[in-house]
């Protein structure tokens, strides 16, 4: 048992009331002195454990609570199949039911997915062809290295952990404010992605970057962390709540928010589902909602804290004590020039104002005015534009959308009676999930003076070693971007209602795999991408295939993927030569009709800080890659909204995709593929003299392949009486612009 | 490139590919092509929720005569009064400030309504709105429905509806999918799962609004249905739907086009058979096109008469009332065009009718927004015909508190309020179920969503029992649980 000051425990069994606790059958109420409590368990082995007690012994064969231990490899009989130890997981359970491995796709296409599944954009004609004429693993991987490398990575890949953690650039609620620091953190995650940093560091700066730091950032690094705690301000925020006296429901709704958001993201917990009363199928209570809750309850927004380096901070802060000592001296001429001039042209005092000096003088320099020669005038204009030039100078710090603790208003955290907060019971102390962590643990003295240690808390439990969920959670999402499906099907429920995981070897064996590797998401990607599996094809949805002796074909891909609403707007402003080239940055804004902006009364009410309004970005601008676009909460952007961009006020598990006659519609006739169409048309009549070579250029940068003889034909027909723009747009509306093979 | 055998890729289940690519179309596209051009009666028609994954909106055959063939939901957003509008309660007056009597109270706490005096003061509100009686039967309107009042024997009211939550979101997705959660298919989805569209060259369910209900999407959302059955919002002004109309220099050469992207669709699609999704985008491609010109016209508001403009308030002075007019009036347009299901909210700005405060300052102009123009509607159905296949409802997710909240507000309540249908078969004049005498909980035939749910699909001539899509090995029904449900027989004529 570990002593006192390391843990300090609850009681629970004094407060089990039997009858008495109506949101709960047992509370978790904080033991008043602190002695020394007898520990409990966790509830797979300890009788006493409180979820076991309260479940009556049910719901603990829940296959996640089950520690993560690192699988043997499983030994196949085709080893010919398996390029790396996925393989064997998947052939073993394939070879179990009589099925062998559906047959590999072509090399375009194999490096096609590797692309869109890497960086999210098409493939060039040059690189398909060149790898086409000479396929090979080898050739592959370096392909793959290149894209881990490249920065298009991290823009494509920050989208998935956006869309995981409800990333949004404004409020949400009624006035849906701007939120004009928002894009830090979307730039932390892009460069986070690209920089390989390890999965453990960017979950800890995310919950408490804040919490690491002594003081002031004194490097690049350590202002990153700062920026990261803006996931802790993405949630929805209600703004205009204390308008109607009802902040306190605002900053309950933060916290619920963090906790939700942050157990679904991070842990596939659902503890949305607890915040009202006992889970109704996991084993967690309603006091596991608001033990969690509480490690966020000194949580403080730091919107006015500077983000510059110590260094920095200092100059400014010199620089501006220096600006403003010259202020001061010429302020004294000035004064005393004044005086001067008062003197000599016998400016008297008005007699009916005497009570404010500072009235005073204001009108002493009115009479003076009136008094003074055009020279003198001058004289003293000049020492004006002086100070305002000099007042100009002042730098005012960098500020971020930032969040740290407050260390003199820590919520006390109750049990909220149905999920109301003007209804707590019971109080309780931070605490992981009482499944299996039912003790209150001690809280981390951080290195920062100005903060509770409760997130750093949190955060160094998250990628402990203890922890079931976190890795496998996050291999369960690389997994389900580069095939389509997650091994656990449902990426935020790692619950009895979720879905079970179709290869729980495979998840685990990935699950070590990444903490081994330091955490290293590339690592596993690159372990994922260069699988035998991975260059499968796919299999139609819902058919099992077999053949007449009744050999099934099995593939972890099922369907063909339909690009997402990023990737197919990056990609016809890649293939037409528009895309914009941008390192990060404020968010663009897409110019929209006046009819869609009218329909939200959040954006008509424009004002002075330009957090309301729409403010369309400049033309130049539009047509940067898709990452960069403003996404506000109550107006999405229609055109990436038809191709299923997702809601962004709860953490997003995966994308839908649907298939409907408005999505023609945009393709066919929006203005961003006739344009398309039309840019890149007038590049192939600029530099292809015939036909023949613009419809081959044409499909080589629209396609990355040379047409058939028979499209060939079908497309001269097409231009006796046709536009090559027209040729084009009828190229980006193809199923094969739209489908990842 | 190795390929698999095309028999090997046959499917062996339409409903799991209905569910997986979510569209749900054949196997050939040229056959669909050839299939989605055909004329209704000349298709063999299938039965409720036995979709033709070539066209999965056409027609299909109800599981009984249908007494309607079309729905307008008319949503008044955010939880409008009933003491203050169709439940007239002339103790409250009486009562005026004073606590709410005894008995009322503990019959209310003693049911799940408990909460409903939560965030009000135990002292009663009477309504400042007078009331008269119209109508054959007498009923009672308050003075904020003048237009309406001249229609109460054409519609039948339900005084006892009750929720199974008493906030806006949970209590709106529950009246829209079945379900306090999000996530759920909605009634138009349903609907048009189960008995398909007249008019396949426009959407089966269409949404019409300003500003959108209060829980946003999640109430018109397909959910677990195939996206051939999502919702397609029009406006009432311009373009109904987005993109609708081809670029100048690409618009002659359209069909072209199209003929073009669909023969390299084809050849693309020999090299990839069985993939259902790739049919599908094939088949939207032709919808889209039909849909041009289909959309359009059904928008051309100002094709419709003068006298018709005036009756729905089109030229009103108070242009929330225009807004709402040229919605309803879009809105019989869509259902004469064959439109299955049209769901309009009452929503011009954010609010609703959620007076929590100054319930006048509220209700009087919204009430003003769209007497009229739902007055228009009903008037307008049954002058020309439509009525009588039509089913109008008029809905909120719940009623308000005769208990006062703040300054002369009322909370939300979830225990007892009314709704109204009209048409579709039901029998006119009536008054179903009854509210306590303070008109705060259903005490008299006590209706729940999941019963409003019953009746109208029973109105269309479906088995709410035997409509049901299987998510995750589970039939998800919209009413829920199996014999859950009873519809309200007695109401139809």
């Amino acid at each position: 048992m570990r002593t006192k000051s390391l843990w300090i425990c609850i009681v629970f069994f004094a407060i089990l009331a039997p009858l008495g606790c109506c949101y709960s059958k047992i509370a978790w109420a904080q033991s008043e002195s602190h002695e020394e409590q007898e520990l409990i368990g966790n509830a797979l082995s300890d009788p006493k454990n409180p979820i076991r007690i309260l479940f009556e012994g049910e719901r603990l064969g829940l296959w996640s609570l089950r520690p993560i231990a690192k699988p043997p490899i499983p030994l196949v009989k085709n080893t010919a199949w398996v390029w790396n130890p996925i393989d064997s997981f998947l052939l073993a359970d394939w070879e179990e039911e009589n099925a062998v491995p559906a047959p590999d796709v072509d090399p375009r296409a194999w490096l096609r997915r590797a692309a869109n599944s890497l960086v999210g954009l098409p493939l060039s004609y040059e690189l398909s062809s060149e790898f086409a004429a000479a396929p090979s693993m080898e050739r592959f991987a370096i392909e793959v290295d290149r894209w881990l490398a490249s920065p298009e990575y991290g823009e494509h890949w920050a989208r998935m952990w956006l869309d995981a953690i409800r990333y949004s650039d404004s409020n949400g609620f009624d006035w849906d404010e701007f939120r004009p620091k928002a894009w830090l953190f979307r730039d932390y995650v892009i460069r986070a992605w690209n920089q390989n940093l390890p999965y453990d560091q960017f979950l800890i700066e995310q919950l408490a970057g804040d919490e690491l730091l002594p003081g002031e950032p004194t490097t690049e690094r350590e202002q990153q962390m700062l920026i990261a705690t803006g996931y802790l301000r993405l949630g929805p925020y209600d703004n205009a709540a204390k308008l109607f006296n009802e902040q306190d429901r605002a900053r309950v709704e933060v916290l619920s928010d963090l906790t939700e958001t942050t157990a679904s993201a991070m842990l596939g917990l659902t503890m949305a589902c607890c915040r009202c009363h006992d889970h109704k199928t996991d084993p967690l209570s309603h006091a596991d909602h608001y033990r969690f809750r509480a490690f966020f309850a000194a949580c403080s927004f730091a919107d006015d804290k500077p983000l510059e380096l110590a260094h920095d901070q200092i100059a400014i802060q010199e620089h501006n004590a220096k600006v403003n000592a010259e202020i001061d001296a010429i302020n004294a001429r000035l004064r005393e020039r004044i005086n001067e001039l008062v003197a000599l042209l016998h400016v008297e005092p008005d007699p009916t104002t005497t009570e404010k000096p500072k009235k005073n003088k204001s009108n002493e320099r009115t009479r003076l005015q009136a008094a003074m020669q055009e020279e003198q005038k001058t004289e003293l204009s000049k020492f004006e534009a002086q100070i305002k030039s000099l007042k100009a100078q002042i730098r005012k710090p960098s500020v971020g959308l930032l969040m740290t603790d407050s260390k003199e208003s820590i919520d006390k955290i109750a049990v909220l009676f149905q999920g109301d907060h003007r209804d707590p019971r019971d109080m309780v102390e931070p605490g992981f999930p009482s499944v299996l962590y039912p003790n209150t643990p001690t809280i981390e003295k951080p290195i920062s003076e100005t903060t509770t240690g409760r997130r750093l808390t949190l955060a160094r439990w998250m990628v402990s070693r203890e922890n079931p969920w976190t890795a496998r959670v996050i291999v369960n999402r690389l997994w389900q971007m580069h095939f389509g499906t997650g091994i656990v099907d449902t990426p935020n429920d790692f619950g009895w209602t979720g879905s079970l995981p179709a290869n729980p070897g495979l998840l685990d064996y990935l699950a070590t795999e990444l903490v081994e590797s330091g955490w290293s998401i590339k690592h596993i990607q690159r372990l994922i991408v260069t699988s035998h599996a991975f260059q499968q094809q796919s299999l139609p949805t819902g058919s099992k295939l077999s053949d007449s002796t009744g050999r099934v074909y099995r593939s972890c891909r099922v369907g063909l993927k339909r690009l997402k609403a990023e990737e197919l707007r990056d990609a016809v402003l890649l293939v037409s030569g528009q895309l914009q080239h941008r390192a990060g940055g404020p968010p663009v804004w897409p110019k929209l009709s006046d009819d869609i902006l009218q329909a939200n009364p959040a954006v008509l009410d424009d004002n002075e800080t330009k957090t309301k309004g729409w403010y369309p970005s400049a033309p130049s601008l539009q047509t940067a890659r898709s990452i960069y676009l403003i996404q506000k909460r109550t107006l999405r952007l229609p055109w990436l909204e038809t191709f299923d961009l997702p809601e962004n006020t709860v953490s997003c598990p995966k994308r839908d995709t649907s298939i409907v006659a408005p999505q023609a519609l945009a393709l066919l006739n929006g203005e961003m593929n006739v344009s398309a169409s039309q840019a890149l048309a007038n590049k192939f009549k600029a530099t292809h003299v015939t036909l023949a070579a613009q419809i081959e250029g044409l499909f080589q940068a629209v396609l990355a392949r040379n047409p058939s003889a028979e499209e060939r034909s079908l497309s001269e027909t097409f231009l006796v009486n046709r536009d090559l723009a027209e040729l084009t747009n009828v190229l980006l509306n193809s199923n094969e612009f739209a489908f990842i093979n | 490139m190795l390929s698999l055998p095309s028999s090997l890729l046959l499917p062996n289940s339409r409903r799991s590919f209905l569910q997986g690519l979510g569209g749900g179309f054949g196997m050939l596209a040229w056959n669909a092509m050839q299939r989605l051009a055909l004329p209704n009666e000349q298709k063999s028609l299938r039965r409720v929720g036995d979709i033709d994954p070539l066209c999965p909106l056409a027609q299909r055959i109800p599981h009984f005569a249908p007494k309607a063939k079309s729905v307008i939901f008319l949503f008044l957003v955010g939880g409008p009064s009933q003491i203050d509008t169709f439940d007239h309660k002339p103790l409250l007056k009486e009562l005026a400030d004073k606590p709410v009597p005894k008995p009322v109270r503990e019959a209310v706490q003693s049911t799940r309504f408990a909460n409903v005096f939560h965030g009000c003061e135990d002292k009663i509100l009477q309504s400042p709105y007078s009331f008269q009686q119209y109508g054959q039967n007498g009923t009672w309107v308050s003075e904020l429905m003048p237009h309406f009042s001249k229609h109460v024997d054409d519609v039948c009211f339900i005084h006892s509806m009750q929720a199974d939550s008493n906030n806006h979101a949970p209590a709106s997705y529950q009246l829209h999918t079945g379900d306090v959660r999000a996530g759920k298919a909605s009634l138009g989805s349903w609907v048009t799962y189960g008995l398909g569209s007249e008019n396949e060259n426009l959407p089966g369910y269409v949404v019409l609004f300003d500003a959108g209900p209060l829980g946003g999407a999640g109430n018109y959302s397909n959910g677990f249905l195939p996206p051939a059955f999502q919702s397609t919002r029009f406006r009432d002004r311009g373009e109904p739907v987005p993109n609708l109309t081809p670029h100048p220099s690409f618009v002659d050469g359209q069909r072209q086009s199209l003929d073009l992207i669909a023969a390299l669709n084809h050849e693309h699609q020999s090299r990839l058979p069985g993939f259902l999704e790739l049919d599908a985008r094939i088949a939207s491609y032709e919808l889209a096109y039909r849909m041009q010109s289909a959309a359009l016209d059904v928008g051309r508001l100002e094709e419709e008469p003068q006298h018709v403009h005036s009756l729905y308030g089109l030229d009103h002075h108070d242009k929330r009332t225009q807004s709402f007019a040229r919605k309803c009036l879009l809105a019989r347009r869509l259902v004469e065009r064959g439109v299955r299901f049209v769901q309009l909210y009452d929503m011009p700005d954010k609010d609703g009718w959620d007076a929590h405060a100054k319930l006048t300052e509220n209700h009087t102009p919204r009430a003003r927004w769209t007497d009229q123009p739902v007055a228009a509607l009903i008037a307008d159905l049954k002058q020309t015909g439509m009525l009588d296949s039509t089913l109008v409802i008029w809905a909120s997710e719940f009623g308000r508190t005769p208990m006062v909240q703040g300054d002369r507000g009322r909370q939300h309540n979830a225990a007892g309020f009314t709704i109204w249908l009209a048409g579709g078969g039901i029998k006119p004049g009536l008054h179903i179920g009854a509210t306590d005498e303070i008109g705060l909980m259903a005490t008299e035939r006590p209706v729940q969503f999941r019963d409003l749910h019953a009746t109208i699909l029973t109105a269309l001539g479906i088995s709410y029992e035997e409509l049901s899509y299987s998510v995750n090995g589970r039939d998800e029904r919209l009413t829920g649980v199996e014999g859950s449900a009873s519809p309200l027989k007695d109401i139809f004529s």
